[in-house]
């Protein structure tokens, strides 16, 4: 490791450093709250942020493990962003425990620390190694509630399907390896150019089973069926940082795991994402339809959007200029946002009355908090994709996309998809709005998790109504990208 | 068109009614009145004192880089359809934002001492505020989009302050008529954009696809769209402007508070249309057909909305068809070609129609609400600024030498003859009946004998001078607001015409600019081949046209003073008011005229009902509930129903189970992956 590489991805190395203090802090300091330790967080993210915001160092870190460009400055971004809000979150929810759960500060931490290096990565190691990091800090918070038996119950499923799934990714670089002779992204790349791979079996297992990893942590179907049940059972913070985090993490190393095979080969496999992508949204949503539970109605969403969000893997192709990787970022921010909304409401009515999150219980919430309603539309209104709310221009950029690149049916198909979701994310709006309260709905009021909300929705309809500037951080973001191939 | 100098204040014309609006709008009856007033006043008072700054700056420039830009946001980018968020000042915006905010300020002065009792005074100056913002938008737009939220915009206040009164159901429903009619016209609106866009996207650059600049640097593009965009715009227009056949809604509109009337109604948003045309005049000089169906639907509807006029009883109704047949006389002009023409009229129409509504709010608000003109009368030595300001509005109307219409009337009528004498007669007809049903309207309403109830008649008052001093400037406007196109063989100079001229530089030849610049029509003519005939008109007629020009200008003097006299006559000699109409123009007419031509009911029967029955008996009870809810609401659940028992099979809670289920996958896709790749 030299000065260099060290600078070059200053960002990680400024969070991990954050996890590390908030660790000494609750070690040596015994009165430390959990407002200390959010402050300490807070310090060192925004300190992680400048550093990425800055950076216009661009270059290959540790012998071609990791790059620092404006894909992983625009991910980074993103990864901050949603970490400082799970904090916001957070603080607040475990602070009503009988023990303060400091443990929730570090994790997240650490978790932000692996999804950067994913977004970092050009090498199938490196890959690995970031989605591991993640991965267990997230299986830890999952469980974070000891005392809960839907906890413990969210975070061994996870871990068990997780390790299930991490051996696939894992074998399936193994046998990339074997059959490109390189771990390092664009050595493969160069290498498949090569006469014989479009019939090699090797190369083409090795492909799908790293799909397959990745797919599980995108809640693809049918590997998508820990999430209603994780996403249910886990803290409501820590969900919302699962559907936000987990997700645009996942998609980064999948954007830079797909350029390198696609150019190639994209014709052999590409139908089959299709199909995928088709699959996943229309289960997602159908499903979504029935549930009674917002937490798991989301998780559901989760899972459409993800579909959403393949299609865009579908269209994309790396050049400077691509409209599908550019709306991918777009649509990952935006969908980070929106979700934390969504689940910063969860947390509003679940820290004071357990985890009581029917849909029922949102009846009449107009009534005793229009501000927070208010929020509430705009999460449900950006995440139906209705316009003027952020979530319009990232279905827009995505299925413009598809369609000029040819995929008119699967556009199609989205949008049918998007009609039908209409219904249930709407439903949470009439029930705020046009049902009269029940007696036990919910009445306190969080200040830190109202604040969130607000900043969220005004981020979403400022997005929504100006998406300009975003849509220029995403292009840049790509550009990156297909220069380093 | 000159790219334009940066000019970042323009922001802030359109950020200070928004300011207001927002402060109004939220902070509403904690408010005092006085700070709602003044909040409301301020702000459109400060964004004319910045419009008077771009227009002198604007003036400081050479004539061909008359154009200031104030870039704001990339506001759609969306692959090859590139649309940014601009404003831009150029002579003809500049005219209309001194139009929007001058008036503007006078009306909202007004409202203050109209509506001083209504308990939603701070609503009624957040919506005011709030129009003023959207129609500034509108003007300052530098690309049709940005137009069409400003378009969209107007219209939503427009029915906000129809409705305002809502209590009344009537008031809501006239407001719920101009939402619906305008959804017509903005649907013709958005087709002709789209026509547009799909031209435009993807030959252009990466510039602002939409922006006038570059449509107007790109003709030969909208060449193949001209006639269909053309067509829907104007359809578009028809809905705003209130022509044929969409003008229904203006005269139910009155159902608005007065100064709503006299800002939105008559002087600024209804003219949006006329704008609007004269904005895309380098798309319609490229289509013969849209042109002729404009001029052709502006006369028929000056004609038609006259004629009704000529009946009504409520002050406010024949206010409104003037309105109506006046702007009917800005498409004439518009579809003549003399865009110029056009926007004159929109000026001076706005002075001196402001000030009648205005003035007919003076007298609503003395006669406790009451709007029939049969229960007036006399009110000339109760409120004598009212008479005198209304007095000096009707001889502008009427086109009477020196004051304001006639100077944009008589250009008008001559730009309608040269295209065609026929245009001319019955434009000249028109100009006949409204200085006919206007001296009909100052008879009945401040001559004779007072017919008011005895209790109304002990109130009667002058307005108080908040009221009284917006009509004294505007009459005075009125009065000079013509001077600035005083014509050439009247040996004045046509200032407008050479301000506006920068902007229509493309119609060159087109009819519109001719007077005078015979030597500047034959640069045109080389450059744009549909205007060659036009070109060839100009020259044939400039011989005489100065001859021409002061026969027709006699013409109309006469024609305006005859009829002015004979309604006054008429209507002072005759004793029963209320039949006299009937006994002059026999049963059957009067019928016709006073049934507004049965329009409204012919709507009712031939699209509002056949809707009706269709919505009821086909959508609803056929598609709505054996479709919709039978077919797919139910049968969907039912499938639902099924999957969820599936899905509850597999998402049981067990893990081994969701390992299966990703086994599967796994399975499925090593079986196509080998099948393919080995």
């Amino acid at each position: 490791m030299t000065w260099s590489d060290a600078s070059l991805i200053a960002p990680i190395l400024w969070v991990t450093l954050g996890g590390v203090a908030v660790l000494m802090t609750d070690a040596f300091w015994r009165r430390a709250g959990t407002g200390h330790l959010t402050a300490v967080s807070v310090v060192f993210l925004t300190i992680a942020a400048i550093y990425a915001a800055r950076s216009d160092a661009s270059g290959s870190a540790f012998a071609g493990a990791l790059a620092a460009d404006s894909f992983s400055a625009f991910f980074n971004l993103t990864f901050i962003v949603v970490a400082l809000i799970t904090l916001a979150l957070g603080s607040s929810y475990f602070a009503d425990e009988e023990q303060p759960l400091v443990e929730f500060f570090p994790l997240v931490m650490f978790a932000t620390v692996g999804m950067m290096v994913m977004a970092a990565a050009t090498d199938m190691i490196t890959i690995f190694l970031g989605l591991e990091t993640m991965s267990i800090s997230l299986y830890v918070l999952a469980a974070l509630q000891r005392r809960s038996i839907l906890s413990m119950e969210a975070g061994f499923k996870y871990l068990i399907l997780g390790a299930f799934s991490s051996a696939f990714l894992l074998y399936g670089m193994a046998l990339l390896y074997g059959s490109t002779g390189s771990t390092h992204l664009p050595t493969m790349a160069t290498a498949i150019q090569g006469v014989g791979f479009d019939r090699d079996l090797l190369f083409w297992m090795g492909w799908g089973f790293l799909l397959v990893g990745l797919g599980f942590k995108i809640a693809m179907v049918p590997f998508h069926m820990w999430t209603p049940d994780v996403y249910d059972g886990s803290p409501a913070p820590v969900a919302g940082f699962m559907a936000a985090g987990v997700k645009a993490a996942s998609f980064a190393a999948m954007l830079r795991v797909v350029w390198t095979g696609l150019p190639a080969l994209g014709d052999m496999w590409i139908d089959m994402l299709v199909v995928f992508a088709v699959v996943t949204m229309t289960a997602g949503n159908l499903i979504a339809l029935a549930q009674s539970n917002l937490k798991r109605m989301l998780a559901y969403s989760a899972i459409a959007h993800a579909g959403y969000l393949l299609v865009g893997i579908v269209a994309t192709t790396p050049s400077m200029t691509d409209p599908a990787a550019r709306g991918i970022l777009f649509y990952l921010m935006v969908y980070a946002l929106m979700n934390l909304g969504a689940f910063a409401l969860i947390t509003l009515v679940s820290s004071r009355e357990g985890e009581k999150v029917d849909l029922a219980g949102f009846a009449g919430l107009a009534r005793r908090h229009p501000v927070i309603s208010a929020c509430v539309t705009v999460f449900m209104l950006s995440l139906a994709g209705i316009p003027p709310t952020a979530g319009f221009w990232g279905k827009v950029y995505v299925f413009e996309a598809a369609v000029r690149d040819g995929h008119t049916v699967l556009a199609v198909i989205a949008l049918l998809n998007s009609a039908v979701a209409m219904f249930y994310y709407l439903r949470v709006v009439v029930l705020m709005y046009m049902r009269e309260p029940e007696d036990e709905a919910y009445t306190g009021l969080d200040p830190q998790v109202g604040a969130a909300m607000v900043v969220l929705a005004v981020a979403l309809l400022w997005i929504g109504l100006f998406p300009g500037p975003m849509a220029e951080l995403a292009r840049q973001g790509v550009s990156a990208l297909a220069g380093s191939f | 068109m000159h790219e334009g100098s940066p000019a970042e204040f323009l922001r802030w014309i359109v950020l200070l009614p928004l300011i207001g609006f927002a402060i109004n709008g939220l902070l509403n009856k904690r408010l005092p009145r006085a700070v709602s007033a003044t909040v409301g006043v301020g702000s459109v008072a400060g964004a004319f004192v910045l419009s008077v700054m771009a227009f002198l700056k604007l003036r400081a420039l050479p004539a061909d880089e008359r154009v200031l830009v104030d870039h704001l946001f990339s506001w759609i980018p969306v692959g090859e359809l590139n649309i940014d968020a601009g404003l831009m000042v150029d002579p003809l915006s500049a005219c209309m934002i001194l139009l929007v905010t001058g008036v503007g300020s006078l009306i909202h002065l007004y409202s203050v001492g109209y509506m001083a009792k209504d308990e939603g005074f701070a609503r009624f100056f957040a919506y005011l505020n709030l129009f003023v913002f959207a129609m500034l938008v509108l003007v300052l737009a530098d690309s049709l989009p940005l137009l069409f939220v400003g378009w969209e915009g107007v219209g939503l206040c427009s029915y906000l302050l129809i409705g305002f009164w809502f209590q009344d159901l009537a008031n809501s429903a006239a407001g719920k008529k101009a939402f619906v009619v305008n959804r017509v016209g903005d649907f013709g609106f958005l087709l002709g954009m789209f026509f547009i866009a799909e031209k435009l996207a993807g030959q252009v650059g990466d510039g602002n696809v939409l922006g006038f600049a570059t449509m107007a640097a790109h003709p030969e593009l909208l060449a193949p769209v001209a006639t269909v965009a053309g067509l829907l715009l104007f359809l578009g227009a028809t809905g705003k402007s209130a022509q044929i056949p969409l003008y229904v809604w203006l005269p139910d509109a009155m159902a608005g508070p007065t100064p709503v009337s006299a800002l939105i109604h008559a002087a600024t948003m209804v003219t949006a249309g006329v704008y609007m045309i004269a904005r895309m005049n380098f798309l319609y000089v490229q289509t013969e057909v849209a042109m002729g169906v404009i001029a052709v639907v502006g006369l028929l509807t000056a004609l038609v909305a006259a004629t009704i006029a000529l009946v009504q009883t409520d002050i406010k109704k024949v206010l409104a068809y003037s309105t109506v047949s006046q702007l009917g006389y800005m498409m004439l002009a518009c579809g003549v070609g003399a865009f110029a023409v056009g926007i004159f009229h929109v000026l001076t129409h706005a002075f001196f129609k402001a000030l009648l509504f205005l003035g007919a709010g003076s007298v609503i608000h003395a006669m406790h609400h009451e709007q029939d003109m049969r229960s007036m009368g006399g009110l000339r030595s109760v409120m004598p600024w009212t008479f005198r300001t209304m007095f000096v509005a009707t001889l502008a109307i009427a086109g009477v030498f020196p004051f304001a219409g006639f100077f944009s009337k008589d250009e008008i009528l001559y730009k309608a003859f040269l295209e065609s004498p026929l245009l001319w007669v019955v434009g000249f007809a028109v100009a006949a009946l409204t200085a006919f049903y206007m001296a009909r309207l100052m008879v009945m309403t401040f001559f004779g004998e007072n017919r008011a109830d005895a209790n109304t008649k002990s109130h009667l008052h002058e307005s108080p001078l908040i009221m009284t001093a917006p009509l004294m400037v505007l009459a005075v406007l009125s009065v000079v607001g013509g001077w600035m196109g005083w014509p050439e063989f009247l040996g004045g100079s046509n200032w407008l015409h050479h301000w506006l001229e920068p902007v229509f530089a493309g119609v060159g030849a087109h009819g519109a600019e001719v007077v005078g610049h015979v030597a500047g029509a034959t640069q045109g003519v080389a450059t744009h081949a549909v205007d060659a005939s036009h070109a060839a008109d100009a020259l044939h007629t400039g011989g005489h046209s100065v001859v021409t020009e002061w026969v027709l200008a006699l013409a109309s003097l006469s024609v305006a003073l005859g009829s002015l006299w004979f309604g006054f006559t008429v209507y002072t000699r005759r004793q029963s008011v209320a039949t006299q109409g009937q006994a002059f123009l026999g049963g059957a007419p009067h019928r016709l005229l006073s049934g507004k031509y049965f329009v409204d009911e012919l709507y009712e029967y031939a699209i509002i009902r056949p809707i009706g029955w269709l919505s009821d008996n086909v959508l609803w009870r056929f598609v709505d509930a054996v479709i919709i809810d039978g077919l797919l609401v139910n049968g969907v659940a039912r499938f639902l129903a099924m999957i969820g028992h599936v899905v509850r099979i597999l998402q049981n809670g067990l893990v081994r189970w969701y390992a299966y289920s990703f086994a599967v996958g796994v399975f499925a896709m090593l079986i196509y992956l080998t099948r393919k790749g080995g």
